[in-house]
């Protein structure tokens, strides 16, 4: 059976054959250091003989320790031999089968067989035709296969690597050679025992971890048509806010601007860092998937704070992974708890046993992307928010109506029933975030911003500024591309003052942000007469 | 499952809250009581270390002690950020069920936390959330009578309002809970809860104590 034994079209799928690409590099990656050391004979066997019938569960089973469960063949399971494949290329040929096989369309034991059988060929057997042939499977699709595999395990997120790493119990140590015994191996010396092997899953840190210190990111943008001002603070002193932990991204996109504001939960370890990160990888996620005309706007939102979410998911699956790394310092902040709390806190934040202890590297997320209408006399806004934040549409600030809620909040309100976090309670933020489609007309101006803004009073957050700083339009002008941050820190000295006189007054109590737009096609017609 | 971002409604570093425990660590919490104790406790410490995180100040000052024949503090005045874990373990050999001392010991952190408190610049004990005590207990007082220490206790002045003080029975026989009754501020907050809950009974404490819910809130929850 051996002999006649050849996988390949139109038999076998190119899926499958990915996978015995795969699997086949895998081995050629160890088999120096230890061969794959099972016949091919025997794996087929497996598959054929009636008393086996292997289940993939069989042979997760067997991974995990010693195969007792009867499935598998008394050739691989003699302790003589389990004891040698501790360790090498076929245990961890057969880990990666296992692992990759749902992904290429491999759902049961025999065909994970067939594709061992198939590897121990091409690395074990003295026939040269069967083994070059093999080979040219492998060659010809290879790349195609490690392309493929990259992308699942990019896009699963690597929490669940972690979370399977923390579940699976290590190999037990196989019992050390007897003196005298008639295993001496090829060599004719005592087989080593194989160290104790735990199924150890690489997590690496995820792309665009960012360097510090974290630039400031507020500042001024424009196309033609858009101005884009933003900023964040730390809020009045009278607040006793350590850090500021609220961020603000833009960027232009030709004719339309990308805009995210993010405010960390202050009882989040990590949230500042965090913070940061998720407006500048919202923005540029939606960037990349607009890019795709068939996508509707909610669709790349939506994207694009999954993949945000994600890269949370990596992070934190690389920082438990790696408890000694640097990167803690980039997450910790001024934060006083002890590093193995934070630990706890990370861990519980992935298996949330304990209810009561809020996720780490939690904020709330407003973000969006404006564009010119068709004809240019409108400006179309698409927005997600998840947790709190609000946006508001100024036509005037004047007028008793001039002022309207795009996405309001309630600033009396303190908690919130969702927020953009790594583990199971960001994937399930993401999964339904609240998404808006509006459209105002030209001249107007969108002001986005975050809580803080909102308490101690309650008017509207455009109004309120209007009151502090005394002009009608905000004083918005494209020649004072500081005016973000200017505005936020005469809020803040506002709010200290109030405080100063009388304590009651907890105006802007938080830290603050804000993000305003607006839009003028009118600039572009300047622009090209040469009236700028 | 809610997120807290603390506002002026709750504990905030001008407006801090002083939580103080008392944990019986008599020779009859041994077993399951005793590390549910340890366990609880310390996941409410970091709880507590988690909700002080993003102020200049502090959110909460905790005290914290076992006892026994005699009182054995494990933190007093302390923000949370600097309370040992390690400390917090309950071993149920510290003897008797000593618990006029309990609350005496109780009584004098407070009045220490709440000195703490005042000064802070700007502090508004008005504006305060009401100082905490949870008392815990399973078994008959074995030393002398409660009321004096009880009354000592919920009599420490604070001007925004009252100290409240929860007395838990673990377990209790009901013959030997009217002296939980006795130390509750009111009688409302005295309550006798299974001892498989204690853990979860000390996780509500922590939640409860984060989101500025009353302690009526909690009790009535058991």
């Amino acid at each position: 059976m051996a002999e006649t034994f050849q996988i390949g079209p139109p038999r076998d799928k190119e899926s499958f054959l990915e996978l015995f690409a795969l699997v086949l590099d895998e081995v050629y990656q160890y088999q120096e250091r230890s061969p794959f050391c099972i016949h091919q004979g025997t794996l087929l066997q497996w598959i054929h003989d009636p008393k086996l019938s292997p289940t993939i569960e069989d042979l997760k089973v067997g991974l995990r320790g010693s195969p007792a469960g009867g499935h598998w063949p008394q050739a691989i399971v003699d302790s003589r031999v389990w004891r040698r494949l501790q360790g090498g290329s076929f245990l961890r040929a057969l880990e990666l089968a296992v692992e990759a096989a749902p992904h290429f369309g491999v759902s049961s034991a025999p065909e994970i067989c067939r594709i061992l059988a198939a590897v121990a060929q091409t690395v074990g057997s003295s026939d040269q035709k069967f083994k070059a042939e093999n080979n040219k499977l492998y060659r010809e699709r290879i790349g195609r296969a490690k392309d493929a595999y990259k992308k699942v395990q990019q896009q699963r997120p690597a929490i669940e690597a972690y979370t399977r790493m923390q579940s699976l119990t290590p190999l037990s140590m196989p019992q050390p050679a007897q003196r005298g015994s008639r295993d001496k191996g090829v060599t004719g010396k005592m087989p080593q025992a194989a160290p104790a092997r735990g199924l150890l899953v690489r997590v690496n840190k995820p792309d665009k971890w960012p360097s510090l210190p974290l630039r400031d990111s507020s500042g001024f943008l424009s196309n033609n048509r858009i101005a884009v001002w933003h900023a964040s603070n730390i809020g009045p002193s009278y607040a006793q806010k350590d850090e500021n932990q609220d961020a603000t991204f833009a960027l232009v996109d030709g004719p339309r601007v990308i805009f995210a504001l993010a405010d960390g939960v202050s009882t989040s370890y990590g949230s500042r860092f965090s913070a940061e990160v998720i407006v500048r990888s919202f923005c540029f996620h939606v960037q990349r998937s607009i890019k795709s005309d068939t996508k509707s706007r909610s669709n790349s939102l939506k994207e694009a704070a999954s993949a945000t979410q994600i890269w949370l998911d990596n992070a934190l699956a690389f920082l438990l992974a790696n408890p000694l790394a640097p990167e803690w310092s980039d997450v910790r902040g001024p934060s006083n708890i002890a590093d193995d709390v934070a630990i706890r806190l990370c861990e519980n934040t992935i298996n949330l046993t304990k209810r009561w202890l809020g996720p780490v590297l939690a904020t709330t997320l407003v973000g969006g992307v404006v564009e010119p209408s068709a004809d240019g006399e409108r400006l179309e806004i698409s927005a997600i928010r998840i947790g709190d934040g609000l946006i508001e549409h100024i036509e005037s600030l004047d007028q008793p109506n001039g002022i309207s809620p795009i996405l309001q909040m309630d600033g009396q309100v303190t908690e919130i029933s969702a927020s953009l976090c790594p583990g199971p309670l960001g994937q399930k933020a993401v999964a339904n975030p609240e998404i808006i489609h509006e459209s105002i007309a030209a001249g107007g101006t969108l002001v986005i911003s975050s809580d803080g803004l909102t308490r101690g009073h309650s008017c509207s957050v455009s109004q309120k500024l209007r009151d502090i700083v005394g002009v009608p339009d905000l004083g918005l002008r494209r020649e004072d591309k500081t005016w973000a941050l200017t505005i936020l820190q005469k809020a803040a000295r506002h709010a200290d003052d109030s405080f100063n006189r009388e304590e009651d007054q907890r105006l802007f109590n938080d830290n603050l942000s804000i993000i305003a737009l607006v839009y003028d096609p009118a600039n572009a017609r300047r622009i090209s007469y040469g009236k700028d | 499952m809610a997120f807290q971002k603390l506002t002026t409604k709750k504990a905030t570093s001008l407006t801090p809250q002083v939580v103080t425990l008392i944990v019986d660590d008599s020779g009859s919490m041994e077993g399951s009581k005793a590390e549910q104790a340890t366990n609880a406790m310390q996941d409410l410490v970091i709880a507590m270390q988690a909700g002080n995180q993003g102020s200049g100040g502090f959110r909460f000052l905790l005290n914290i002690a076992k006892f026994g024949s005699s009182t054995i503090p494990l933190a007093e005045a302390a923000k949370p950020e600097i309370v040992s874990l390690k400390d917090l373990v309950f071993t149920a050999d510290s003897g008797g069920t000593e618990m006029a001392d309990a609350l005496t010991w109780a009584s004098q952190a407070l009045q220490k936390g709440l000195a703490e408190c005042k000064k802070i610049a700007k502090y508004s004990q008005e504006g305060s959330p009401n100082p905490l005590v949870v008392f815990f207990s399973d078994g008959e007082n074995t030393g002398g009578d409660v009321g004096a220490s009880a009354d000592a206790l919920k009599s420490v002045p604070f001007t925004g309002g009252m100290v409240d003080v929860v007395a838990v029975g673990i377990g209790m026989n009901q013959k030997d809970f009217p002296v939980m009754e006795r130390i509750a501020s009111r009688a409302d907050l005295a309550v006798n809860i299974d001892p498989s809950q204690l853990a979860e009974f000390i996780a509500d404490v922590g939640a409860t104590v984060q989101r500025g819910e009353s302690p009526k809130a909690l009790v009535d929850k058991y």
